[in-house]
């Protein structure tokens, strides 16, 4: 055994392209997906965590640490994924990552089970091997994660031989409508019936679970494991089955891990060529003589890095920003400082990237819906648990995020009339009236053009219906604030608008008449009688 | 595997690593390994069906199947029920609703405590959940099992944990 794991080689070039592909992908999915969810971790003064014999020893999670967590965790992927900081960026995002995935079971899907795994593994491989140099190393740590990946197939097989999933109930209970469709296409195309359809597919994703596991773990296969496995992740995809990133991780680790070494060479050759000089050019231009760089400007450097970092993520509007930022400032810190025994220079372009990475985050997460989604989701909670001050604040940071598109300004106006705030809760019930006439204008812009489809004219009927609630509300709300509004025309509006919503649903209907979400729309309205309850 | 070009790597090469730091470095991957097939085994010759973290079970029918779950105070002799929906978060919920032990035994654990701050001297907490069985999800017999636990089919539904366990003894 010990022979099989010692003696294999893998390029370095592969573990660059591994490096580029499966960082970049945890930095985006730290910032973008995880961050929402850090509200969620220690509510209520609850947690369980993965093993719950130790949740007498672990401290509560709390929103603050674990986003501050996702933060730096996320800054150290992105300099991992540009080979900056290796020595400590694998290190640091794994302790994030996996750490917070084993602190607590309110996030846990199977893929972050997977990604920590691979993360603890990849901290073995030597930090200089990332860096993409000609030429391979022995590395036991990547062998074991080509036995990580084959053993992850195999019991997924295992557990697709059931007679729940051979007989297509459970891929039946799955599909959704559209995917139903194809496949019944897929049936006729062969003349067999839908069920035996669903049964042939089922039975042919176990099959192929196990010729994974085996292709995996046989170099001679990888080729064909190549164009063969990312299939069933491109059918997961295609099935719309909500698991994040899962195929996404999947299809970057198998290009990484099984792309064949003469295609590798070949494609690094091209990109090298076309790219390399330019690179070497930008190199020497920012770093200038790096060789003889003195300590103190290394201090320097390690010092304005750290602090522009902390400055950029410090205006992230998150709880605990300035943990966060706190973290990431001493991870750029680490990175640069001339620590004892450390006689590399410290890059300017590598700072450079490091400080691009905390703008990006900052940048980026202001264009997404992330933020906003962190606020609202928080608000809900403390609303629904009856934390009223709590949920007003939360909802007041999502709308102010959401610029001009409709937020939750209903729901904030509820609060502030429950807490006796008459004005405030006026104040944003306009706000709401206002926004979601400007959604409703967009999306009967959308409805009406000549490419219009069925999802334009569903998206037109729920303009409608969050426009009538609003009214609905505003109808209450201002007799209470005192504003001689005609209560009489507000209702007239809001009938129009549920009229047209129908109507909208029914054009959507007419357009996708098989799987058209119309009708379940038209089901709640109408099981929301002439209220329009949602 | 064969690479183009091979440059040992000489801070990872066998003749470069001490014979101890390789000793733990096999024990590592044994473990590892062993691990990596323990956890998934356990959950096949265990008898919890419901928690499937650690056995790479990716759209089970365990998954698919739904619980109906109602945690009742029995503290006084009479039956009422809990909500722990009014202050967990809803990701608790769900997962209670999935009937994840380790999650209902935390939760039952912390609702004792607070009874017993409160002064009840036995407080009494039971788990009254009621699953579709997994493995006969597709089994036209159990349609609607779930609705009609009591008079439906046997082996249509199973229970995770003994409706008759007091949860506040449990961790006692």
């Amino acid at each position: 055994m010990s022979r099989y794991f010692d003696a294999f080689e893998v390029s370095a070039r592969r573990l660059a392209v591994l490096r580029v592909l499966f960082f970049g992908l945890l930095a985006y999915d730290l910032w973008a997906i995880f961050l929402p969810h850090a509200p969620r971790f220690g509510a209520g003064g609850f947690n369980v965590s993965q093993v719950p014999a130790l949740d007498a020893w672990l401290p509560m999670p709390t929103p603050g640490v674990v986003g501050a967590l996702y933060l730096a965790g996320g800054l150290a992927a992105f300099c991992a994924a540009l080979g900056v900081g290796m020595r400590l960026a694998v290190p640091v995002v794994t302790a994030c990552y996996s750490g917070v995935y084993f602190w607590s079971q309110s996030d846990s899907y199977q893929h972050h089970y997977f990604v920590s795994l691979v993360l603890i593994l990849l901290c073995f491989v030597p930090h200089g091997a990332w860096r993409g140099d000609a030429g391979s190393l022995r590395s036991w740590a990547m062998r074991l994660v080509y036995v990580q990946t084959s053993l992850m197939y195999a019991w997924t097989a295992v557990t697709k031989c059931d007679a729940a999933w051979l007989d297509g109930s459970a891929m039946s209970s799955l599909l959704t409508c559209e995917a139903r469709l194809h496949v019944q296409a897929l049936g006729n195309a062969l003349g067999w019936t839908e069920a035996g359809a669903v049964r042939a597919v089922s039975a042919s994703i176990m099959v192929g679970e196990f010729a994974a596991a085996a292709l995996v773990l046989y170099p001679p296969g990888w080729t064909l494991g190549l164009f063969v496995i990312p299939l069933f992740h491109a059918g997961v995809e295609y099935l719309d089955f909500d698991i994040e990133l899962f195929s996404y991780y999947m299809f970057a680790l198998l290009f990484a891990l099984l792309l064949p070494q003469r295609w590798l060479d070949r494609g690094w050759d091209v990109v090298a060529q076309r790219l390399g000089g330019p690179r070497q050019r930008l190199l020497r231009a920012m770093n200038g003589d790096s060789t003889t760089q003195d300590v103190a400007t290394r201090w320097l450097i390690a010092g304005a890095t750290a602090l522009t970092t902390f400055a950029l993520l410090r205006a992230l509007p998150v709880d605990r920003a300035d943990l966060g930022a706190g973290l990431c400032a001493a991870f750029a810190f680490a990175v640069f400082a001339p620590w004892r025994g450390s006689s590399a220079p410290a890059r300017a372009t590598s700072a450079l990237t490091l400080i691009t990475g905390a703008a990006l985050c900052l940048a980026g997460l202001a264009r997404s819906e992330a933020l906003y989604d962190y606020h609202r989701q928080w608000g809900g909670y403390l609303r629904r648990s009856g934390d009223i001050e709590g949920a007003i604040a939360r909802y007041e940071s999502a709308n102010a995020i959401q610029h001009d598109a409709p937020a939750r300004h209903v729901a904030l106006a509820k609060l502030q009339l429950k807490r006796g705030d008459v004005t405030a809760a006026v104040h944003n019930v306009d706000e709401a009236l206002r926004r979601d006439a400007l959604a409703l204008a967009e999306a009967n812009a959308r409805a009406r053009a000549a490419e219009a489809d069925a999802e334009d004219h569903l998206e037109l009927g729920r303009a409608h219906v969050r426009l009538a609630e609003s009214l609905k509300f505003a109808a209450e709300a201002f007799p209470a604030a005192g504003r001689g509004d005609d209560l009489d025309a507000l209702k007239r509006k809001r009938e129009v608008n549920l009229e047209d919503a129908r109507g909208a649903f029914e054009a959507n209907l007419r357009l996708d008449p098989t799987c058209g979400a119309g009708r379940s729309e038209l089901a709640r309205l109408r099981g929301a009688g002439d209220a329009g309850e949602r | 595997m064969a690479e183009s070009r091979s440059v040992a790597c000489a801070a990872v090469s066998p003749s470069a690593s001490s014979g101890s730091v390789s000793k733990w470095r096999n024990v590592f991957i044994i473990g590892w390994i062993g691990l990596q097939v323990a956890l998934p085994l356990s959950y096949y010759l265990g008898d919890d069906r419901f928690d499937e973290r650690f056995a790479w079970r990716m759209f089970s029918p365990v998954r698919l199947s739904e619980c109906r779950v109602k945690l009742v105070d029995r503290t006084d002799g009479a039956a009422n029920a809990v909500r722990p929906s009014a202050e967990l978060h809803e990701v608790w919920s769900n997962l209670l609703s999935r009937a994840r032990a380790s999650v209902v035994r935390a939760y039952a654990k912390r609702w004792c405590e607070r009874r017993r701050n409160a002064g009840a001297d036995a407080p009494a907490l039971h788990a009254e959940i009621v699953c579709e069985n997994p493995a006969r999800r597709g089994d036209p017999a159990c349609a609607g099992a779930l609705i009609a636990a009591a008079s439906g089919p046997s082996g249509c539904t199973v229970t995770p944990i003994p409706p008759e366990l007091n949860l506040c003894e449990v961790d006692r």
